[in-house]
């Protein structure tokens, strides 16, 4: 365990935060996902020193931080606004926290151009930091922080203010590079696209308390949840990971267990894709049926939860979790009980792929 | 539609009057400011002003009024930036009082300044018994009297440039490692740097036009302000029109340096 947070409480005048606890491990990313005023910011800076908490303590690797000054603590915090010094270049930024000892060693000098380079940077070395784009300014203040090796990344909402298009992008690189680097990282945000694209783990943050916290997969196939917040993110459909094993004339085969399932797109072989299929995608028969679906699985149902005239069945074949949602009418035609097995259909082009790892 | 012509017409006509009356105000002060200096080319008379300006005490006050408003000034600062960045950083309970005593220097009219200081300063005061330096009639009189009046001129354009920095940018040191003096150096101070430098412009410059203060503390040795003083109640203004151009010169490269840095902070900081 990296970081754990034991106990944790601050209160303000109109807002309390904790009793919280949240366990990091290593090379994990966690996303806190929560509603604006949930305590997201507030978490992270009392684990970045610069709130000190009423109560309870946070360890990392090991030793009790909880009353260490912030710069003891090698803790790299990307904020929502860059703040890049405006009276220092962009590779003056990136060296900021590097003493000049530090700075000319051998070793460092290798890490410091490896992480430009895999951040893609080098062309900005010599700008000024107000001449930057809002995505090149957190590339920077990422790599300003990276180059310090530091215990634990925290990011706060820190694609807030980049435009769509290149938030998609970043991302992407900034699961891959924090991937590469190996440290655990804290990414706090309140859109849930963002969980899909980085976290390993996700914990939800609301009024102060963490409501739900799991791993992805976890999360996804956990029956409905109080929180309508949460419900309406994971409502949203079934989380699948597996290994490209097969790919032709853009139909992608990939293996999740033992089932062999099928997306529409191109992708390497043994990569690692992620997909979300819609609950209302998927559809149920009792009998094999010769359809245009690629996805046929014999799978059998472990549970029924009734909501209104909604029916969710959750299925399991193998280590492959999905759930479907159907009619009240449908689920009385076809008389589906809890250990029945049935074919659960869906499309290939209906898996929504939210991730690719070579 | 006609209404609308002769509100417009009238609307006009306001704009204009009121574009006027501006104009009128603006060239009266313009003129009142400048008018002086033409009075002074008019009393000029090269030869003799030329015979001034080798005048051995005009020379040496002018060097004096420098050496001790530049030291004044270093005085200021090394003090004078702390107290800046405390009452801009920090919350406390006398913060309000300081500011306060921070401005009275600037407030107090600075004849009163210069004979509250002899008070505290001279031969026969406690201070003045206690340690065997001649505070008045002296160096160190100029000294003290310069510092007393100027330091306001560097402590509230300091303060307003801490004040403009963004705090986050010192907390984002910090969690790169930097310990509070070192964020100081690195960070708050080179952010503030602008400002610094035109409150220690302001700081010296006050410091060389000082008159009323250095009068109580220390008459002589004459610093060029006394020295124009001295030279006008013997003399008028064309005896101490040698004095009045050297000082102006001064005030020129000072407002050259204070243009230039004006246009770096906007233009180069943009705060």
């Amino acid at each position: 365990m990296v970081l754990e947070i034991i106990n944790i409480t601050k209160n303000f005048r109109k807002f309390r935060l904790g009793p919280l606890n949240l366990n990091i491990n290593n090379d994990e990313i966690i996303v806190i996902l929560g509603p604006t005023g949930s305590g997201k910011t507030t978490l992270i800076n009392l684990i970045a020193g610069i709130l000190r908490p009423d109560n309870g303590k946070i360890i990392l690797n090991g030793i009790d931080i909880t009353n260490q000054p912030i710069e003891q603590r090698k803790v790299g915090y990307v904020f929502q606004d860059p703040s890049l010094f405006p009276h220092l270049n962009v590779y003056n930024n990136i060296l900021f926290g590097l003493s000049k000892k530090v700075r000319e060693s051998k070793d460092k000098i290798a890490t410091i151009k490896n992480i430009i380079d895999e951040l893609d940077i080098d062309y900005l070395l010599n700008r000024k930091v107000d001449h930057l784009s809002g995505g090149e300014k957190q590339k920077v203040s990422l790599a300003r922080i990276l180059v310090l090796n530091p215990n634990v990344v925290l990011l706060d909402e820190p694609l807030s203010h980049i435009d769509l298009l290149a938030r998609d992008r970043l991302r992407i690189e900034l699961r891959s590079i924090l991937r590469k680097q190996q440290i655990p990282t804290i990414y706090v945000t309140h859109f849930e696209e963002d969980i899909y694209a980085l976290a390993d783990s996700i914990a939800f943050l609301d009024g102060g308390k963490i409501e739900e916290s799991g791993t992805l997969e976890e999360i996804f196939n956990l029956s409905p949840r109080s929180s309508s917040f949460f419900n309406k993110i994971i409502a949203l459909g079934n989380y699948v990971t597996g290994e490209v094993t097969k790919c032709e004339n853009d139909l992608t085969e990939f293996k999740v267990g033992l089932n062999r399932l099928y997306t529409v797109g191109s992708f390497p072989s043994k990569s690692k894709i992620s997909v979300i299929i819609r609950r209302e995608d998927i559809l149920l028969s009792k009998e094999k049926i010769k359809t245009s679906a690629r996805n046929i699985i014999f799978a059998k149902v472990v549970d029924i939860i009734n909501k209104h005239n909604i029916i969710d069945v959750y299925l399991k074949s193998d280590n492959l979790n999905l759930i479907s949602r159907i009619t009240r009418s449908a689920s009385e035609e076809l008389g589906i009980v809890i250990g029945d097995y049935v074919y659960a259909i869906f499309k290939a082009s209906t898996p929504y792929l939210i991730r690719e790892e070579n | 539609m006609r209404v609308d012509i002769v509100n417009f017409a009238l609307r006009k006509q306001n704009i204009i009057g009121f574009n006027f009356l501006l104009s009128i105000l603006v060239i009266i002060l313009i003129v009142y400011i400048i008018y002086p200096f033409f009075g002074l080319i008019f009393v000029i008379e090269p030869t003799s002003l030329l015979e001034s300006l080798k005048r051995t005490e005009i020379l040496d006050s002018v060097i004096l009024s420098l050496t001790t408003a530049t030291i004044s000034t270093i005085l200021v600062s090394i003090f004078g930036i702390p107290l800046a960045f405390v009452l801009a950083r920090f919350q406390f309970k006398a913060k309000f009082l300081i500011r306060m005593i921070v401005i009275l220097p600037l407030v107090l009219p600075p004849l009163a300044s210069g004979t509250m200081l002899l008070g505290v300063f001279g031969p026969y005061s406690f201070l003045g018994k206690l340690i065997p330096v001649d505070f008045t009639q002296s160096v160190i009189g100029i000294i003290i009297a310069q510092t007393y009046v100027a330091s306001p001129f560097l402590i509230l354009p300091a303060q307003a440039a801490f004040e403009a920095i963004p705090e986050r940018y010192e907390i984002v040191a910090r969690t790169l490692g930097k310990k509070k003096w070192q964020v100081f150096f690195s960070i708050s101070l080179p952010l503030a740097k602008i400002g610094i430098l035109i409150g220690l412009l302001m700081a010296w410059i006050r410091s060389i036009g000082e008159l009323g203060a250095t009068i109580m503390m220390a008459y002589n040795p004459h610093t060029i302000s006394i020295q124009i003083f001295e030279d006008s109640a013997i003399g008028g203004i064309r005896n101490s029109v040698a004095g009045i151009i050297l000082v102006i010169i001064i005030a020129l490269f000072a407002l050259t340096i204070f243009v230039l840095l004006r246009r770096h902070q906007v233009l180069k900081v943009g705060w």
